[in-house]
C-alpha cells in the first residue's frame, strides 16, 4: 500500500497581540492509500488547523506535507490552487455554496474550472449525474441552495468534493451541522466512498463518526498523543464504538 | 457601556467604517461644492451686474468730432430728460479707438478685433474689477486698464507700455496696470471693448481731439420694457442700445462653459446621493448579524437602535466636516473656469451655503441610518442573524446554468452574479452612465464649436477663408456708400488674382440696426445684406429665399417679437425712410442672439447707417487650391498685412471669444473628475464587496480557484457592468449634450442644433480609456483577494 498522506514536523504558530501561540508541534503521521483517518481531540487542540494545515488551505510554519509523494508545503500559490483543485476535496462542516447557483451548478463549478483537459463537458455532466444519483439528490438537481435540506446540502458538498476525482477527501466535522439521521446518510456515504478506494481524513469531535473509521488519530495541545486502529473483524458498529470509547477515556477524553 | 461598544466597533470594523467615512467624506464635497457653484453661476452674471452698478437701459453713441455734442446725442438727451419712464440717468464722454491707434512702445501692434473706446475714470456707468475680482478704486496719471481680450490676446502683463496715436501726429504712453472686468462691455460677444485712463489724461486726450468722440448714456427705468418700446419708435443712431437684460445674455457664451460645470455638479450629487444611500445600506446589513445577538440577549430595540444610530452620527459628522473643507477648493477649482470674464460672487455666502449643505448631509446620514435600523423591530433574532433575511425566497436566485455555459466559469459567474443581483450593480451602472454623458458633452460641444459648419449657424454662407480688416470696414463706414463697400470686394479680388490666386467670389456681410415694425409692435433689429452673395446661398427653416428688394427673411426670434410670419408685410425704416417688405422665409441664426433681418443685395438701404461688416469671405475658384489652403492662406496674409485671414471655423470661434479654446481645460478636468469618480466608486464598491464575499471567496479558494480566477471573477463583473453602463452613457450622449449645452445655444438662437460628433473620440477613445481605466483600477484593487484565507468562508452567510 502506497502513502496517500505524509506529514513530517508539522508546526504551526499563530502570532496574536505579540504573544506566540504553537498550535501544531512537530506533528508526525501517515496515511495510506484507501484509508480512512478521523481525528479527534478536545476543543483547541489543534484538529482543523492541522486539516487546514496538511491540505494546502494555509501554510504550516514549519515541516512538510507530502500528497501522494510530491511536496506541497513548498508550492506557490497557484500550484496549490491546482493542487486543490485537482487532487484533493474538501468537505466542511457548514454547507458552503454559492447562492447564485443551483445545486448541481455548485457541483459542477470545480470541475469546469478544472478544464477539459481528460474529460468533455458532456462527461462531466454525466459523472456529475451519476455522483448525484450515487448519493441520492438527483432529483433537486436544478434546485437553489435553499430549497433543500441541509442533509442534501452536505450531500452536495460531497458530490462537489468528488467531482475532481481527488486522491484524497478532507472533511472537517463533515455531519457537525446535521441532525441525527441526515448524519448516518452522510457517513454511509463516505464509508461508500472509502471502500470504492477514496483515501479520507476528516475531523470529528462525534464518536460514532471516528467509529466508522479505520484508524483514529488522538490530538492534544497540537501534539498527536496516541493513535486507535481498528482491528479487520471489528465490523460490528457497537463493539467499535465501545472500544474507541474506551481508548478515548485512556487518552482523557 | 454605549461609549466602550461603539470604539470596539470602529476599532473592530475598520475597513467597513472607513469605506463609509470615506463615502460621505466624498459626497459631502460633491454635493456640498456643486450646489454652490449651481447657486453661484445661476445667479453670477446678475450679481455681476449687481455689483458693478449697471443700470436697466445702455446707449452708446459715435459721434464724428471731438468732444462736440452732435445732434444725434442732444436728441437723445433731450428724449431721456422728457420721458416718463426714465427714473433717472448718467452720461459718461468717451473716445473711440480703431485697432491701428494702439500699439506697444516697441510699435508691434495691439490687435483689438473690434472697436475700442476710451473711458476716464472714475465713470458714473458702472464699476470695474480687476482680475483678482477686487473693484478699481483709482487709476494713477499714465496708467491704463485693458480689456481682458487684449490683454489675453496680445500676451501683455502688467508693467507693458503700450502707445495710443493718431493721424494727427499725437501720441500718448500708457503702462498697463492690468485687466479689466467689465460688466457692461466685457462679453466677447459685444462689439466694443473699453479701457479706461486717469480723468486729466482722458481731459488731456479729447482736448487734443483726434480721436472720435461719443458718450454713454445709462438710464434707470421705472419700466425698462415700457422705456425700451418707446425708444424703438425713435429713431436715434447708435452704436449700442438696449436694456440690461441683453446684456446679460451676451455672456451666454460663459453660461457654455457654466452649463458643462452645472452638468458635472449635478451629476456628481447624484452620483453622491447613490453613493451614499448604498453605502448605508450595505453597512447596516453588515450589522444585522451583531444586532441579532444583541436581540438575542434581551437587549431592547431602542438601545440597540440607539447605539447605531451614535455610531452613524459620530461617521457623518467627522466625514462631513472633511468634505466641507475640501469642497471650498473643490468648488473654487471648478469656478475658476468661469470667472476669466465675471466676477463671481464667492465669499461668506458661499461657504455659509456649503456648511448648510453639510449639516443636511449629516441630517440625511442619519435618517437613511434610522430608516434602515427601523426594521430591526420587526425581525426576531433569527432575522437580524440572517442580515435581514428570513430564509424565504420566492424568486429563483439562478439566472443560467452553468452546464449550459459554453463560457469560462469566472466569465459565467460574473454574469450569473450581475443577473441575479442586479441592483448591487446599479451605482457601478448610474456612474458609468453619468460619466460617458459628463464626458460626451464638452467634447461634442467643443467640436460643434470648431467645426466650419459653425458658419451656418451664424447665418453666413460657405467660403474658403475670412480677411478681416478693421480698420479699413471702419473707413467704409466713414464713406457711407454701397458702392465704396463694392469697390473693396473689388480691390480685394483683383489682389489676389494678380498674386496667382483665382477666386470665384469675393463677398462680403453689412450689417444694420433698423427698426422692424408690424403693425404696433417695432423692434430695433441686427439686419444684413450680404453683398456679392445670393440669398440663396443661406439656410433657411422656412419659406423661400427673398428675390426681389422688396422681400425678406427674418429670424425665429424677430418673427416672435414682432409676431410677424410668412407671407406678413413688415415695415423697416432705413435712412429715415419706412418701406414695406414681405417675409418670404424664417431662418435660425446665433449672431446677436438670434435676432436677423436678411435683405436681398439689391434692396436700398441707407449705407451711412452701417453698423460694421462681417469680414471679407473669399471663395477660391480652383479645387487644386483648396488641398493647399494654408498656404494660400499665408500669401494672402502676405498681401493683406492689415487683415486677419482666418478659415470659417476659426473665423466664428473667435467671434464667440474662443469659447472651444476655453472649453479644452475643462474638457480635460471633466474627464480626469470622471475618471477619478469611476476609479473611486469601483474601489470602494469592490472593497464592500470583498468584504461582504470574504466567504464565498475562501470557499472558491478551498475548492481550487486561483487569486487570478478570482480577480477574474470580480473584474468581470465590473467589465460587464461598465460595458453596459459605457455603451448606454454612449448612445443617450447627444440627447444629454442636446439638453445641456444644447440650450445655451436655443438661448443664442438656435432653434435646431445639430452636434458635431467625431465618432473615433466619443464611440472608441473615450469610452475606452473610461473602461480600461476603471477595470484596472479594480483589478488592482481586487489584488487583496489574495490576503482572503480559505478559514474566511466562515464568513459565508
Amino acid at each position: 500500500m502506497s502513502e496517500a498522506l505524509c506529514v513530517k514536523n508539522l508546526c504551526k504558530t499563530y502570532v496574536v497581540n505579540k504573544r506566540q501561540n504553537n498550535v501544531l508541534k512537530n506533528v508526525n503521521f501517515t496515511i495510506e492509500q484507501g484509508e480512512m483517518v478521523a481525528v479527534m481531540g478536545p476543543s483547541g487542540s489543534g484538529k482543523s488547523t492541522l486539516l487546514y494545515s496538511v491540505s494546502g488551505m494555509d501554510r504550516p510554519t514549519a515541516g512538510e506535507v507530502l500528497l501522494g509523494g510530491r511536496r506541497i508545503t513548498d508550492l506557490k500559490e497557484k500550484e496549490l490552487a491546482k493542487v486543490r483543485l485537482t487532487s484533493m476535496g474538501f468537505i466542511f462542516q457548514q454547507m458552503h455554496m454559492l447562492k447564485n447557483l443551483s445545486i448541481m451548478d455548485n457541483i459542477l463549478l470545480p470541475a469546469y474550472q478544472a478544464g477539459k483537459e481528460n474529460r468533455t463537458r458532456q462527461e462531466i455532466n454525466e459523472y456529475c449525474l451519476a455522483l448525484m444519483r450515487k448519493l441520492g439528490i438527483s432529483d433537486v438537481a436544478e434546485n437553489d441552495i435553499t430549497e433543500v435540506s441541509g442533509g442534501q446540502l452536505q450531500r452536495a458538498c460531497i458530490c462537489r468534493s468528488l467531482i475532481n476525482q481527488p486522491q484524497i477527501l478532507f472533511a472537517d466535522e463533515p455531519t457537525g451541522a446535521l441532525n441525527r439521521g441526515a448524519s448516518e446518510e452522510v457517513m454511509k456515504e463516505l464509508n461508500k466512498l472509502n471502500e470504492e478506494g477514496t483515501t479520507i481524513m476528516l475531523v470529528t469531535h462525534d464518536m460514532k463518526v471516528a467509529a466508522k473509521c479505520s484508524r483514529v488519530l488522538y490530538i492534544v495541545d497540537g501534539n498527536i498523543r496516541g493513535e486507535f486502529c481498528m482491528e479487520e473483524q471489528e465490523n460490528q458498529e457497537k463493539l467499535r464504538e465501545r472500544r474507541l470509547n474506551n481508548w478515548l477515556i485512556e487518552m482523557g477524553w | 457601556m454605549n461609549f466602550r461598544m461603539l470604539r470596539k466597533d470602529l476599532r473592530r470594523k475598520k475597513s467597513i467604517n472607513l469605506i463609509l467615512l470615506v463615502f460621505i467624506f466624498l459626497s459631502t464635497m460633491f454635493i456640498a461644492g456643486s450646489l454652490n457653484n449651481f447657486a453661484v453661476i445661476m445667479n453670477g452674471v446678475e450679481n455681476f451686474m449687481d455689483q458693478a452698478g449697471v443700470k436697466d437701459f445702455l446707449i452708446v453713441t459715435m459721434g464724428e468730432g471731438s468732444g462736440e455734442l452732435s445732434e444725434n446725442d442732444r436728441a437723445i438727451e433731450e428724449f431721456l430728460e422728457n420721458q416718463e419712464q426714465v427714473k433717472d440717468f448718467t452720461v459718461d464722454d468717451s473716445l473711440f479707438l480703431s485697432e491701428n491707434q494702439v500699439k506697444m512702445k516697441n510699435g508691434k501692434k495691439v490687435f483689438m478685433d473690434s472697436t475700442g473706446v476710451l473711458n476716464s475714470f472714475p465713470m458714473k456707468q458702472q464699476k470695474f474689477f480687476d482680475k483678482g475680482n477686487q473693484e478699481i478704486t483709482s487709476v494713477e496719471r499714465g496708467a491704463i486698464y485693458l480689456s481682458q481680450r487684449m490683454v489675453e490676446e496680445n500676451k501683455l502683463e502688467t508693467g507693458d507700455v503700450v502707445v495710443i496715436w493718431s493721424e494727427n501726429g499725437y501720441e500718448k504712453e500708457f503702462q498697463v496696470a492690468g485687466e479689466l472686468k467689465d460688466a457692461f462691455l466685457g462679453s466677447d460677444m459685444m462689439g466694443i471693448q473699453r479701457c479706461i485712463i486717469n480723468e486729466e489724461d482722458f481731459v488731456e486726450m479729447m482736448e487734443q481731439g483726434s480721436l472720435p468722440y461719443g458718450r454713454m448714456y445709462s438710464i434707470s427705468c421705472k419700466d425698462s420694457k415700457a422705456f425700451q418700446a418707446e425708444y424703438n419708435n425713435q429713431d436715434f443712431h447708435e452704436m449700442f442700445g438696449a436694456d440690461r437684460e441683453l446684456v446679460k445674455t451676451t455672456y451666454v457664451m460663459e453660461l457654455v462653459i457654466a452649463a458643462v460645470i452645472l452638468a458635472v455638479s449635478l451629476c456628481l450629487i447624484i452620483i453622491a446621493v447613490i453613493m451614499l444611500r448604498f453605502t448605508i445600506v450595505f453597512t447596516v446589513n453588515e450589522d444585522y448579524k451583531e444586532i441579532g445577538i444583541m436581540k438575542a440577549i434581551g437587549m431592547p430595540d431602542a438601545s440597540i437602535r440607539r447605539l447605531y444610530m451614535i455610531k452613524y452620527f459620530v461617521l457623518a459628522a467627522v466625514g462631513a466636516f472633511c468634505g466641507f473643507a475640501a469642497s471650498i477648493p473643490f468648488s473654487r477649482v471648478l469656478l475658476l473656469q468661469v470667472t476669466e470674464k465675471i466676477v463671481i460672487e464667492g465669499g461668506s455666502r458661499g461657504i455659509f451655503l456649503q456648511l448648510l449643505v453639510s449639516i443636511c448631509i449629516v441630517g440625511l446620514i442619519v435618517l437613511f441610518g434610522y430608516r434602515s435600523t427601523g426594521k430591526i423591530r420587526k425581525f426576531s433574532p433569527m432575522d437580524a442573524i440572517r442580515s435581514g433575511n428570513n430564509g424565504e425566497r420566492f424568486q429563483k436566485k439562478t439566472v443560467f446554468q452553468l452546464k449550459n455555459a459554453r463560457v469560462k466559469t469566472t466569465t459565467f459567474l460574473a454574469c450569473n452574479d450581475v443577473l441575479s443581483e442586479l441592483k448591487k450593480y446599479l451605482v457601478l451602472l448610474f456612474t458609468s452612465i453619468i460619466g460617458v454623458w459628463l464626458v460626451v458633452m464638452p467634447i461634442n460641444t467643443i467640436n460643434t464649436l470648431n467645426s466650419d459648419g459653425l458658419t451656418a449657424w451664424f447665418a453666413l454662407t460657405d467660403c474658403d477663408f475670412y480677411l478681416t480688416d478693421e480698420e479699413r470696414v471702419i473707413e467704409l463706414m466713414a464713406e457711407g456708400t454701397k458702392e465704396a463697400w463694392y469697390d473693396f470686394l473689388k480691390e480685394t479680388g483683383e489682389g489676389l488674382e494678380e498674386a496667382g490666386i483665382p477666386v470665384e467670389k469675393v463677398c462680403t456681410e453689412v450689417f444694420f440696426k433698423l427698426r422692424v415694425r408690424k403693425g404696433e409692435k417695432s423692434y430695433k433689429s441686427f439686419t444684413v445684406q450680404g453683398l456679392g452673395t445670393e440669398t440663396k446661398e443661406y439656410f433657411y427653416d422656412m419659406g423661400e429665399p427673398p428675390i426681389y428688394e422688396n422681400e425678406v427673411a427674418i429670424t425665429h426670434v424677430v418673427s416672435e417679437k414682432i409676431d410677424a410670419k410668412l407671407g406678413d408685410t413688415v415695415f423697416i425704416t432705413s435712412g429715415n425712410q419706412e418701406k414695406p417688405y414681405v417675409v418670404t422665409a424664417i431662418y435660425q441664426s446665433m449672431n446677436n442672439m438670434g435676432e436677423g433681418v436678411r435683405f436681398t443685395e439689391s434692396a436700398d438701404l441707407d449705407y451711412r447707417e452701417v453698423g460694421g461688416g462681417f469680414g471679407t469671405q473669399v471663395v477660391l475658384a480652383r479645387e487644386q487650391d483648396r488641398e493647399k489652403l494654408s498656404d494660400i492662406m499665408e500669401q494672402a496674409e502676405e498681401l493683406f498685412p492689415g487683415s486677419k485671414v482666418q478659415t470659417p471655423g476659426e473665423f466664428v470661434n473667435h467671434m464667440i471669444g474662443n469659447i472651444a479654446g476655453r472649453l479644452g481645460p475643462l474638457k480635460a478636468l471633466t474627464v480626469a473628475v470622471v475618471l477619478a469618480i469611476n476609479v473611486l466608486v469601483v474601489v470602494l464598491m469592490q472593497k464592500m464587496f470583498l468584504i461582504r464575499e470574504r466567504g464565498e471567496i475562501g470557499m472558491l479558494k478551498s475548492i481550487g480557484f486561483s487569486n487570478r480566477s478570482l480577480i477574474g471573477w470580480q473584474a468581470k463583473r465590473v467589465m460587464l457592468v461598465l460595458f453596459f453602463g459605457i455603451v448606454i452613457g454612449t448612445l443617450t450622449g447627444a440627447p444629454f449634450s442636446q439638453l445641456t449645452s444644447g440650450q445655451v445655444f436655443q438661448m443664442m438662437g438656435a432653434s435646431k442644433i445639430e452636434f458635431v460628433i467625431n465618432p473615433l473620440e466619443i464611440y472608441v477613445v473615450y469610452p475606452a480609456a473610461l473602461f480600461v481605466v476603471t477595470v484596472l483600477a479594480c483589478i488592482i484593487a481586487m489584488r487583496r483577494v489574495k490576503r482572503v484565507s480559505v478559514q474566511e468562508m466562515n464568513h459565508m452567510e
